[in-house]
């Protein structure tokens, strides 16, 4: 009982890691800078590709390992391999979450441009499409994951622990960690000048520019940025589940990740957070449901899609801001304001015949 | 003969058939206040837009401050020292007044990506950007109101707090589309003699386009008149109220 409830503690903590960061970083692209990208599920899947790419070849050659790639056999092997070689198995997760940040980033900055030239709704369908073509392209090629079959082995980093539960505990940790992370710096970067120059982006494109603001430069910046936290997202995804399979990736994320932004209030980073918090017990609690607790004329699974759709025409009717507003920037511009707004109000107590 | 900062030669530009500007040529020295006048429609915000770079001329050349600026983007010419208000104030709704008027300071350590999350680098300059423009926000009265979100405003704090957001970024030209429309006659007259007093002061140079004659008559240097994307005059305001061709185009009987 004990470990059922570690393990879906644990299961739950590492998707809630993995969504905080698909929203705060659509937040970052839509709710601070105002880019409606649809694609999230592409730069997710960047992530995974890599790590279904570059993972099972790297050992491949590491570990001599001669089965075809594709191989259940070799699959096999790459998991024994890994139980046998913790520490290069740590740098190779290491480094693949490095690798798809910095693919993240480069395919962030590539898909910039179109942002550059369209705008909101034809952007949205433009990187929906990107994001659905990739994956068909993705599964009718073999020599990237092993086409329509997905490519399995790759081992979870802690797989040397032995104990399937420490396993996943280590591994949930860690992926908190790098989704405190990526909360922590896209705070600090939104509450700082940088954080108003987006937003004056997203408010007015043309009357930022003519404040000297180079509109190009930081919507890259941003695409870049925030597409690299997804694409970290989806490397973390790819070794939890220790399978990368194109049709994963499909346009259920982009919604999720929508959702969790909606929800939790656009422009404001902790609501986000809370948002996927929602999103994250719902999704793996009704998961937990057996079928026959409830009786319903449909599967259990469709139970979620419906909550989760119910649950945006409420917001979008009734809180179209989200639970939680958007509020002022944190910079410490105000405290100056503050600070003289009290002295002002001290110096009228102090003399009140003046 | 003070620096010229500002010259437009023979600018032209059109919207499909119709031509909005038509080869106006126009020099502004240094810390003058140049008025722009003219009927509805004549040109004069296309102008402003051509010369902000909101729009590029089809043809003629611009130069500013001795460089030829036609063809950079708005946020070059910003960088310039030139700062454009607009007729119909367009302030971030989404961003709160203090937030507004900090967007137009220049040079911002903060602004970079890579310095951005690291508050100690930016810090002291933040600090006293917030102090520089502290004054500005008390001139327009809404000190009081520096967290609230600019969408709460009334029209008429929009458009103070354009100006102020404006006057804050240190620019050498700023163009200003009718600053006195939408506000209130006292305050009206109140920012023109600000304008003047800047002019006085700080030696900035203002190209103003503005219906309210009485008003801007005191303060300029020399006006501009525009019909159908020309100029047909160009004086002091004595001579301009005198001259048949602007009686006839603007100012009527």
């Amino acid at each position: 009982m004990f470990s059922e409830l570690a393990t879906l503690l644990s299961t739950t903590l590492t998707f809630f890691s993995i969504y905080v960061m698909l929203s705060l970083s659509l937040n970052l692209e839509y709710g601070f800078t105002g880019i409606p990208n649809f694609g999230k599920v592409f730069f997710f899947s960047l992530g995974a590709y890599v790590a279904g790419t570059f993972v099972p070849r790297i050992m491949h050659i590491l570990f001599r390992i001669d089965e075809p790639l594709c191989s259940a056999v070799a699959s096999t092997q790459r998991i024994l391999v890994g139980l046998q070689e913790p520490i290069t198995l740590m740098i190779i997760f290491i480094a693949s979450l490095i690798f798809s940040g910095i693919v993240g980033a480069i395919i962030g900055y590539m898909l910039s441009y179109p942002s550059l030239k369209l705008r909101g709704d034809y952007l949205a369908i433009s990187l929906l499409i990107v994001a659905e073509l990739s994956r068909v392209f993705v599964r009718t090629e073999p020599n990237i994951v092993c086409g329509t079959d997905g490519i399995g082995g790759i081992p979870n980093p802690f797989i040397s622990v032995g104990d399937t539960l420490i396993k996943e505990v280590l591994y949930s940790i860690l992926s908190g960690v790098i989704a405190y992370l990526s909360y922590f710096f896209i705070q600090r970067i939104v509450n700082s000048p940088y954080g108003r120059v987006i937003k004056s982006i997203r408010d007015d494109e043309l009357a930022s520019q003519l404040l000297g603001k180079d509109v190009k430069r930081f919507k890259a910046e941003v695409l870049m940025f925030a597409s690299s936290i997804s694409a970290v997202a989806g490397c973390l995804y790819a070794f939890f589940i220790g399978f990368v399979y194109p049709d994963d990736f499909i346009i259920v994320w982009t919604m999720y990740s929508w959702l969790m932004l909606l929800l939790g209030g656009l422009a404001n980073n902790k609501g986000v957070v809370v948002g996927a918090l929602v999103m994250v017990i719902i999704d793996r609690g009704l998961r937990r449901i057996p079928s026959y607790w409830l009786s319903l004329p449909f599967d259990v699974s469709y139970l979620r899609g419906t909550i989760f759709m119910i649950l945006l025409l409420l917001i979008i009717m009734y809180k179209p801001r989200g639970i939680f507003p958007e509020k002022p920037l944190d910079t410490p511009a105000r405290q100056v304001f503050e600070a003289h707004i009290k002295k002002v109000v001290n110096l009228k107590k102090e003399s009140p015949h003046q | 003969m003070p620096e010229t900062i500002l010259s437009l030669q023979e600018v032209t530009k059109s919207f499909g058939g119709l031509k909005a500007v038509k080869n106006v040529s126009l020099r502004i020295s240094q810390g003058s206040i140049i008025g722009l006048i003219g009927p509805n429609g004549s040109g004069k915000t296309t102008l402003f837009n051509l010369i902000s770079g909101v729009l590029h001329p089809d043809s003629g050349q611009i130069f500013f401050r001795g460089l030829r600026i036609d063809r950079m983007s708005p946020h070059e010419r910003f960088k310039l020292g030139m700062c454009y208000a607009f007729q119909i104030p367009r302030i971030f709704k989404g961003m709160t007044v203090l937030e507004n008027t900090m967007l137009s300071l220049k040079e911002q350590l903060g602004e970079k990506i890579l310095t951005a999350p690291f508050r100690r680098r930016w810090f002291i300059q933040e600090i006293r950007n917030a102090q520089q423009i502290l004054p500005l926000l008390e001139d327009v009265q809404l000190v009081n109101s520096y967290d609230k979100f600019s969408s709460d405003l009334s029209g008429g704090q929009m458009k103070l707090l354009q100006l102020a957001r404006t006057i804050a970024s240190d620019a050498k030209l700023f163009l200003l589309d009718e600053p006195g429309a939408g506000l209130a006659p006292s305050l009206a007259k109140e920012l023109f003699k600000n304008i003047l007093k800047l002019r006085n002061e700080k030696g900035l140079t203002f190209f103003i386009i503005e219906h309210r004659l009485d008003l801007l008559f005191d303060i300029v240097d020399k006006v501009y008149v525009m019909n159908r994307g020309e100029i047909i005059a160009e004086g002091k305001p004595e001579e301009i109220i005198e001259d048949p061709k602007v009686k006839e185009a603007y100012l009527g009987g």
